[in-house]
Formats: C-alpha cells, structure tokens, sequence
C-alpha cells in the first residue's frame, strides 16, 4: 500500500490530541485517604462506575481516525511506479513515405502498424497523445478503447522535416510522461536522446527535385523552368525530366553523378496555361514524394486587340499591336468591335469616362468628351525622370524620350506616376479591381516613344501589366522537399533502437473501504 | 512546615505532666516500685553523662573523683516500671488535615513524657528490629527528637506484637494506629492478649473518619497502595461513604473487643491548637 499525498500523514499527528481529550477533566483536589476501598464500595452501592479512561474505546477512536487519515492521504493498492501517460512523437516527414523496394510498406505504414500494435496491448490507465511534426494530434484519455485505432488519415506531410525531433522529445518527457519516437532517423538530424526510440525504413538510393525556378515570357508563349536534380545515391543515374498539363515542351534527359546535384532547365511552350507537373523518372527511386513539382502559369493572352487611334496616318500603334499580337498569338481586331476585345490600345483622341477601365493602353487620350480648353495642352514638356523601379521600366532607357505637345496629366483618376515632366506626370498606372491601365500623356505622333528601342518591351510590360496577377508564374508551394529530406542514404552511425519502460499503474484506491473501516469502528465504539 | 513540636506544644507537655500528678501504670506498678528502690543499687550496666533531674543517688562519685567528670550510673532493673508505645508508621497514617500522623506522634510525646515523668522508661516499638528506650525525665527531649525523626515504613501489627512481647512483659501498652484493616489487628492484639498483655488502642482520631467533606470532581489517593481514583463526590455518595465508615468504626470495635483491648478515639486538634482540653482529653485521661 502507498499513498498519493504522504504529506497528509501529519494529521496522524493529532492522535495524542485525541488521547488528551479522552482523559477525565482534571480534579479540582487531590485528597489523599486511606478509604479508598470504602469510597468504591460506596460508588457501587450507588450503581456508579468509576470515571477513568477506557483504552478500548479510545483504542477504537484512534483506529477510526488513522483510517480516515490515511483515507485523506489517498492510501492505494497495488500502485507501481512508472510513466502514466504516454506521448507518441511520430515522424510524418515526407522520407518516411521511402519505400525500401517497390510494393513494400513504407517506414510511415510500420510505424503506424507498430503503434496500432502497441496502443492494443498497453495497459488502460495509461493516457496516450500521438503527435505528428506536421502538427496533427490524436488523444486517447484513460479507460478508452484503443484496438480500433488504426490512424488511417495520417500520412507524410510533403513540407514537414525531421528537424527539432530530438529537442520536442526532450521537452516532452518527464517521469511522469513516456516519449516514444518512431522515425526513419535517415535524415542527418540529431535523433532524439530522451524516451524511446523505434527505428522504421532502411537507407536507400534516392532521386530528387531538390530545387527549381520558373522564368515566363508571358505574354510570349515561351515558359522556362529552371530544376536542380540532386541524386542521392551510390550510382550515376540518367533521369528524364516532362512536363505534364497546360504547356508543351521537349523531354529532357540528364545523367547524374552519384551523390551529385545538377541543374536543367526545360522550355515550355505554353498551351492552355494551368497546372504544369514536371515529373522526374528514373529506376530504383524509394521516395516519390519529391520527384515532381507543379507549376501555375497564366494562360495565354488575350487573343483580340482592338486599336482606336484620331489619324488614320499613325501606323505606329497599329504597327505595334500586330507585333504584339503576333507575339501573343492573338490579332488586332476592328475599333468597332472594341468592347469585346480583351486589350484596347488607344492612340490620341477622347474617350468617355464609363470607357475607362483595365486593360487600356492609351497615348495622348483625353478622358472628357467636354471642349479642349486654351493651355491644356504643354508645348514640348520637359521629361525629368521615369520611375526605374517599377516593374514597367526597370532597365529600359527613356532618355532620348521627345515630346511635342502633351496633355496636361488629366488621366482620369490618380495612378501612379511612371514618367514624371517638370509640369506633371506624364506617364501613369491605374489600379482596377480585376487589372491594371497604363496612360501616357503624349501621342505616339507627336512623340518619338514608338521610335525608341525600349517602346517594345515597354508595351509588352505594359500589356502584362495591365493582366496583374494573373500573368505571374508560380511553383505550388510546399512541392519541394528539403535537400536534406530527400538524402536516405545514410543513418547515423551507433544510433540503436530504445524500448518503451515500464509503465505504472494507479491501483486501486483505499479510500472508501478506510471510510467505511472508519465508520464501523466508530459504531463499534458507540456500543462498546 | 511546621515544626511537629513547637513551643506551644512543649508548653503543652508541660502542662499536662503538671496536671497529672500520677498515671495508671504508676499505681498498678507500686509493688514494683519498691523493687525500683532496690534496683538502684542493682546491677551497674555503665555510664552516661549526667543530666539536670538525674537522681543523685545514681551519681559515680567515684568515677568523678577520678575524672572529674559528672557521670549517672546505669543500672538495670529486671522489671523497670515503663510504658511501651507501639507507633504505626505505616503510610495511611499520612492523610488528613492536620494530619493524623503528627497527631499521633504528638500524642506519643505526650504519653511517653508522662511515663518519662511518672515511670521508669518508656520504650517505642517502631518495628521488630527497631525499638529504642528511653528512661528518666531528662531523656524527654530524645524522645522528642527520636519521634520527628521517625520516617513512614510498613510493618505488620504480628510483627509489632512479638516485638512487644520480646521486649517487655509487664509495662503498660498503647498501640497507637489507624486501624484501618481492623482485621489485620486481631491476631497480634490477641496474641498480646494471650500474654496478660492489656493494650489501649489509641486511634487518633480525623474528619474524614467519620464524615468525608469532599465535593465535586476529585481526585483521591490511597498513600499505601499509590492507587488513585478520580471520583466525582456528591451528597449521595458522600452519604453512601459514611454509611461505609461507620461499618468500618464497628469492625474496629470488634477487632478490638475481640482481643480484650480497649479502643480509645482521640480527636486530632487543629494544627494551631495547643490547648489542653483539646489534647488531654477526659477519656484519655481517665485511661492514664
């Protein structure tokens, strides 16, 4: 038998108090007489019993009241000392999806049937916590049944790592806590020095995409993928690198060195635009998780570009829009029918205000269908500087820019400003909701813009621009597994497997069946 | 503490030695008392140093002749006239207030100063193996000093009783106790009894042997046995203990009678009271 609070044995403590209050009060005189036997024999002529302690029953009340103490300190049965919960560190990286060969069961799927196993035949009082370095959680209280559990929905997480394995194991073991960690120990991280340990897996050969970078000429069709192939194992291997979804290209084949990385770059040539999965195949891969990436890249540009221009002689913007078109894919459609078309160029003239919105490219146009008034107009404004910074003129050159006659910076609304004049802005961007407009103050005729050697890129930005976000090419986040993670050739040298230890178990509380001893013996007392 | 003879007591003595010119044993004895006069010529047992009251007629006026030096001759007498006191010693004897253990050496003193005064000796039985003597008035003061020097101790009345009769035969005996086992007194005073010995049972006499003042929760200590007994006294049962007592009182007399001896109660005075009446009774009196 033990207890759960000793401390509370001190009320014990209180058993002489209990044998002074059992004592008779103290005499008021002490009378010394050689009659003593008379005055008994007088006593029991009267029927009295002499006043005197009587041990049994203050034997009785001292048993009673050792029996509630020891209730009150928690007294038990059959308690082993030990850890009474149980917390499950289980390694859901992406390399415990490794398979040693084709159709074996993964290090994640033995580790699960091994947990499965043992939550089976532990002992219930024991609480059990999985956790996973994913951050998934799974809790099972006391008493509860545990045979069903199977954690089918656990899988290895593609972004988790084994890093700060050993650091939570530490944390989370106490005495009173078991730690029992269950991983491939195949990444070169510090494994766990607390709690048990369970290794899974096997070191094997590996292939991997262990980095890649996206370049997209949108609107241009042309798609350029940049993929570090690291391969992690004891052989040179020739892996095929293809593309897969919205995009066209050619299939690249490269030769690893053994333990090497090596970069390739594959060009795409966009299609319907989308998911675009490069896979990456060769024999003899145990992990798969990281022998693909997905891409995100826009679709192509709109394929119409209506071009309104106030002087049937400027065939600069015409000009540019069919090379735009061109590059795109797409084709210039009649000023008639520009409220359908995708992209409006607009050369000089007026528009009104409800035509404003993304995707206009205007030079020189008025946002007013009111009279140009006396001086709204600036004779040969001098050009102070661009905005080199914005994404529309970074590295473009402006300084041969020569503007004849220019509007006064009425752009319909604040934008911001590209190319700045000493008398206003003569360049701006809007903002839209769903896109972007760029509006120059000047026409192309009464400017040299479209003579410049920037006037094509700067277009073309502008025409990207004017799609925002939806002309950006991305990687799928979390696609890509940590180098380190994808490295299963080696285990760390002298690292051996720790069992759980012995659990304990509460036992079997005292404390009503002291209650009730106590209780019995104060009757006891009543009629003794 | 109070001395167990003050002065007023030994004034006390004084008194009553003047007021009782002859004693009983003295008159009994008077065949005897001629033998006295003869023994004072009798066998010379030794020397003492002489003492204001000494019978010149005892001095060695020779032995002064030689030394210079005042000595009374010792001579013993085969049946001096004396009174032997039995004294009860016993731890009972140590309850009361006054308590009945000084009352019963003072009344020791008293009776043994008479004798010392009236007779030839007086001799204390305290226990077989402690007897002591003392003769002549001038020894009245070792008397004295022997009695406050006296220490409680148990011994049985049949051992006081041979002691009594190895001792003495023919002096007058008072048996000074408690008697608080009359029963226990039967044999030896019989056995007295059975050797011509008459014997005056003096029981000093306490409150507490006849009606117990005691009240509420008490607690009362029996000196003898160490026993102790917590009582809660109320007027029954202080009625049920004189009822108890007063049976006690009838198996002293009997345990007496019994013996053909006389029982003599004298009531213990107070502490400070020193009068005469109050310590010379009449029935003590009239006994001597």
């Amino acid at each position: 038998m033990d207890l759960t609070h000793g401390e509370r044995l001190w009320w014990l403590a209180a058993l002489p108090v209990l044998w002074l209050l059992a004592r008779p009060l103290r005499p008021k005189a002490i009378v010394a007489t050689p009659y003593l036997a008379l005055w008994k024999r007088a006593q029991e002529r009267l029927g009295r019993r002499p006043l005197r302690v009587r041990w049994w029953r203050l034997l009785l009340l001292a048993a009673a009241f050792a029996s509630a103490a020891l209730a009150f300190a928690g007294a038990r049965a059959g308690h082993r000392g030990g850890p009474t919960a149980l917390a499950v560190l289980l390694d859901d990286s992406a390399s415990m999806a490794a398979r040693v060969r084709p159709g074996a069961a993964s290090a994640f799927e033995q580790a699960k049937a091994a947990l499965s196993e043992l939550l089976a035949r532990l002992p219930p009082e024991v609480a059990v916590t999985v956790a996973t370095l994913s951050g998934r959680t799974w809790s099972l209280l006391p008493g509860e049944r545990r045979e069903l559990a199977r954690f089918e929905e656990f899988a290895p997480a593609v972004g988790a790592t084994a890093r700060g394995l050993d650091a939570l194991a530490a944390r989370v073991a106490t005495p009173e806590c078991a730690t029992w960690v269950l991983t491939d120990a195949l990444v070169p991280v510090a494994a766990p020095a607390a709690g048990a340990l369970s290794l899974f897996g096997a070191p094997c050969d590996n292939l991997a995409i262990t980095a890649a970078h996206v370049v997209d000429a949108w609107p241009l069709p042309e798609v350029r993928v940049e993929i570090e192939v690291q391969n992690a194992s004891r052989r040179s291997v020739v892996a095929t690198l293809a593309a897969i979804g919205g995009a066209t290209g050619a299939t690249v084949d490269l030769e690893v060195a053994a333990g090497a990385s090596r970069t390739t770059t594959l060009v795409l040539r966009r299609t319907t635009g989308g998911r675009i999965r490069v896979a990456l195949s060769a024999g003899g891969d145990a992990l798969a998780s990281d022998d693909a990436i997905e891409l995100v890249v826009p679709g192509p540009a709109a394929t119409d570009l209506a071009v309104l221009v106030d002087q049937d002689d400027n065939p600069a913007l015409r000009a540019a829009a069919q090379a735009l078109a061109a590059e795109c894919g797409g084709h210039v459609v009649a000023a008639g029918a520009s409220e359908r078309a995708g992209m409006l160029l607009v050369d000089g003239g007026a528009l009104a205000p409800a035509v404003l919105g993304p995707r206009r490219i205007t030079f020189g146009t008025r946002f007013s269908s009111a009279a140009l008034q006396p001086g709204a107009l600036l004779a040969r404004p001098t050009l102070v500087d661009w905005d080199r910074g914005s994404p529309l003129l970074a590295g473009l050159d402006l300084s041969e820019l020569q503007v004849t006659r220019a509007l006064g910076g009425d752009f319909g609304g604040p934008g911001q400003v590209l190319v700045r004049g000493a008398d206003g802005p003569l360049a701006v961007v809007r903002e839209w909701p769903d896109g972007r407009s760029v509006h120059f103050a000047f026409s192309l005729t009464e400017s040299n813009l479209a003579l410049l050697p920037a006037f094509p890129s700067l277009l073309r930005r502008a025409y990207a621009a004017c799609y925002r976000d939806q002309a950006i090419a991305s990687i799928l986040p979390g696609v890509i597994l940590d180098a380190a993670e994808s490295d299963l050739r080696t285990r760390p040298a002298g690292l051996v497997e720790r069992p759980l230890p012995e659990f304990g178990s509460p036992g079997t509380s005292l404390v009503v069946p002291l209650l009730l001893a106590a209780l019995a013996l104060l009757v006891a007392r009543i009629y003794s | 503490m109070e001395a167990l003879f003050p002065p007023p007591f030994l004034h006390l003595l004084r008194e009553v030695l003047e007021c009782t010119p002859r004693i009983r044993g003295g008159l009994e004895q008077r065949t005897r008392a001629r033998q006295r006069m003869r023994a004072a010529s009798g066998t010379f047992v030794g020397h003492r140093a002489y003492e204001p009251g000494d019978d010149l007629r005892l001095v060695d006026w020779n032995a002064y002749a030689r030394s210079g030096e005042v000595l009374t001759k010792l001579l013993e007498d085969d049946a001096p006239r004396s009174l032997t006191i039995v004294l009860d010693r016993s731890a009972s004897m140590a309850v009361g207030d006054p308590e009945r253990r000084g009352g019963a050496l003072r009344y020791c003193a008293i009776l043994g100063s008479l004798a010392l005064a009236r007779l030839d000796a007086v001799h204390l039985v305290l226990a077989g193996d402690d007897q002591r003597a003392f003769q002549g008035l001038a020894q009245r003061s070792e008397l004295l000093l022997a009695l406050e020097g006296l220490a409680p101790r148990e011994v049985a009345p049949v051992e006081l009783a041979r002691a009594v009769l190895e001792r003495d035969k023919a002096a007058s005996l008072c048996w000074i106790s408690d008697f608080t086992e009359p029963e226990s007194y039967s044999v030896p005073l019989r056995m007295l009894a059975r050797h011509g010995r008459a014997c005056l049972c003096l029981l000093p006499l306490l409150r507490l042997d006849v009606a117990p003042d005691e009240d509420g929760w008490v607690e009362l200590h029996d000196p003898e046995t160490g026993e102790r007994q917590r009582i809660a006294v109320d007027a029954a049962l202080r009625r049920a203990l004189a009822d108890e007592l007063a049976v006690l009182e009838r198996r002293r007399d009997a345990a007496v009678a019994g013996a053909g001896a006389q029982l003599l109660r004298v009531q213990v005075p107070e502490a400070r009271d020193f009068r005469l009446l109050s310590w010379w009774p009449g029935s003590l009196r009239s006994w001597i």
